[in-house]
């Protein structure tokens, strides 16, 4: 019988408090009825009605909502391409494309907004909404890309062949052999999309216009004036994207669920 | 892509002209940009060895000592940054300022008198930096240590390998990957951050994220162009560093 890590086990409770505690003090903080946040003096729901009673914030939900519906489906739809691009290529392609895929993630974003900001200027295209969209997806459809290829990597490649085979069109077998088998990643990474748009502060900052997103509204707030309305904003948030991973979390188990009895239905 | 590769051009000379001139990098050698060079370098480095120090024992456990909670250990790990990155900067505002919680906490323990000064210098950049960054170092070494066979580890306890010894010649070394794809996917990013400085360092405590941000605002492109630029090739540098000290084969199996 082995002896129980105790030390492990306290550090490793330890460093979950270190990670829980920033969340506990800005929900506390959202009822607390303290403006300058370092006491308790009890409950109220006032920062949640100047928070929410602006139309300011709820026109920027609105942009960072769609912003981000929209940042998912097109990284979706280029990072799958470009991650079949790259199963496919030829050797210089296949260079190419890790190259630039990698380099969208490992370089500051800030240094990859701002060349996006140049890039934009001088090409004339307005910053604003599109603009946010746009550099958003340069991001994101790269975090897809390397999902959705670590995926094909690990699937047998003898299934389109076999669709072609039979007579499939090369359209065909990747419309329903390749696609079906890749869509769990797929899903993944626009949902990884969608939070990482939702989220953003630094790219939308600098290509924003005169569009306001969620998260700016709160770097405006920090930056001009503290007050609690902030973890107001943060928590409605926070339980937002709580509700939609919880949700998706249970999508994808009864799809999976539901994939192994069709599957069984068919081998028996 | 395109918009990638063809602005690493635009840097040098912005949207000005195309001179090719080193003006604007010798407007750069002052003391500001120097000073925000260093801090940077310093943060990013210390940051980097935070996460591994904080991320590695708490990797082990998820890995190996979680049994069937591991799912749920996981999960944990990544509950908190469901909460924006901007409000979580904030929240630590409040906890590491002079009246806030961690002070008190340490004041009640009888282990400082007075309160510290954790924020508005490097000290709450490095604290953000460190919480917001863990689990980019975290999950890498989850991977590296669970792929680990546990017959590994009773080999050798059976060889007579001290826990100490165990740790050193045979999990480090297998959870080697991990930690280098957790050190530069942590440093190379911290290196650039810009919004942690503007909110946990105060008014004048400036990361090169910072310089470059200011001089985009004030319209001064070639300069920031420069520091942007600077800053990558830093970061390639860093990359190069890292494959001369571990070689090219372990940095391929890192990013496996």
């Amino acid at each position: 019988m082995r002896r129980r890590p105790w030390l492990l086990y306290a550090y490793a409770l330890a460093v979950y408090v270190f990670l829980f505690a920033p969340v506990v003090v800005v929900v506390l903080n959202s009822v607390n009825d303290n403006p300058f946040r370092t006491d308790w003096q009890g409950f109220t729901t006032r920062w949640y009605e100047e928070a929410w009673g602006s139309d300011q914030a709820i026109e920027a939900a609105k942009n960072s909502l769609l912003i981000a519906g929209l940042v998912a489906l097109a990284s979706a739809v280029l990072g799958t391409a470009a991650a079949l691009a790259l199963a496919r290529g030829r050797r210089w392609t296949r260079g190419f494309l890790t190259g630039t895929t990698y380099a969208r993630i490992v370089i500051p974003e800030l240094v990859l907004a701002l060349a996006l900001l140049i890039f934009f200027v001088r090409a004339g295209i307005p910053r604003g909404f599109i603009g946010i969209l746009v550099g958003h997806t340069v991001f994101t459809s790269a975090y897809v890309t390397v999902i959705v290829t670590a995926r094909l990597a690990s699937r047998d490649p003898a299934t389109e062949e076999a669709a072609r085979d039979l007579g499939a069109t090369a359209f065909r077998a990747l419309w329903r052999v390749t696609l079906p088998e890749i869509m769990p990643a797929v899903v993944a990474g626009a949902l990884l999309a969608f939070t990482f748009s939702l989220d953003d502060v630094v790219t939308s900052y600098f290509l924003q216009g005169s569009t306001n997103t969620l998260p700016l509204l709160i770097f405006g707030l920090i930056r001009f004036q503290v007050s609690p309305v902030v973890n107001a904003l943060g928590t409605t948030l926070m339980a937002a994207t709580a509700i939609s991973m919880v949700l998706f979390l249970i999508l994808t188990w009864r799809w999976t669920l539901g994939g192994q009895r069709r599957a069984r239905t068919l081998g028996g | 892509m395109a918009a990638y590769s063809f602005a690493t051009q635009d840097y040098i000379t912005g949207a000005f002209t195309f001179d090719w001139t080193l003006e604007p990098w010798r407007r750069l050698r002052n003391d500001i940009f120097a000073d925000a060079l260093v801090r940077s370098l310093v943060i990013a480095t210390s940051a980097m060895v935070a996460c591994a120090i904080v991320g590695y024992p708490l990797a082990y456990f998820v890995a190996r000592h979680a049994g069937r909670f591991r799912n749920v250990a996981l999960l944990l790990i990544i509950v908190p940054f469901w909460l924006s990155f901007i409000v979580r900067a904030f929240a630590w505002l409040d906890l590491l300022s002079e009246a806030g919680y961690v002070n008190r906490l340490l004041m009640w323990m009888g282990l400082i008198n007075e309160p510290l000064e954790l924020v508005n210098n490097t000290t709450g950049i490095l604290i953000g930096i460190t919480y917001g960054y863990l689990p980019l170092m975290v999950f890498p070494l989850y991977v590296s240590l669970q792929r680990i066979d546990e017959r590994v580890f009773e080999a050798s306890r059976d060889l007579g390998a001290s826990a100490f010894a165990t740790f050193r010649r045979v999990t480090f070394p297998l959870a080697l990957p991990g930690l280098i794809a957790g050190c530069i996917i942590v440093w190379i990013p911290a290196l650039g951050e810009y919004v942690i400085p503007q909110i946990l360092g105060g008014a004048k405590t400036y990361m090169v994220g910072n310089i470059i941000a200011v001089n985009f605002e004030r319209f001064a492109w070639p300069e920031g162009a420069a520091a942007a630029l600077a800053l990558v090739l830093i970061a390639f540098a860093f990359i190069i560093v890292v494959r001369l000290l571990v070689g090219r084969e372990r940095l391929g199996q890192a990013f496996d």
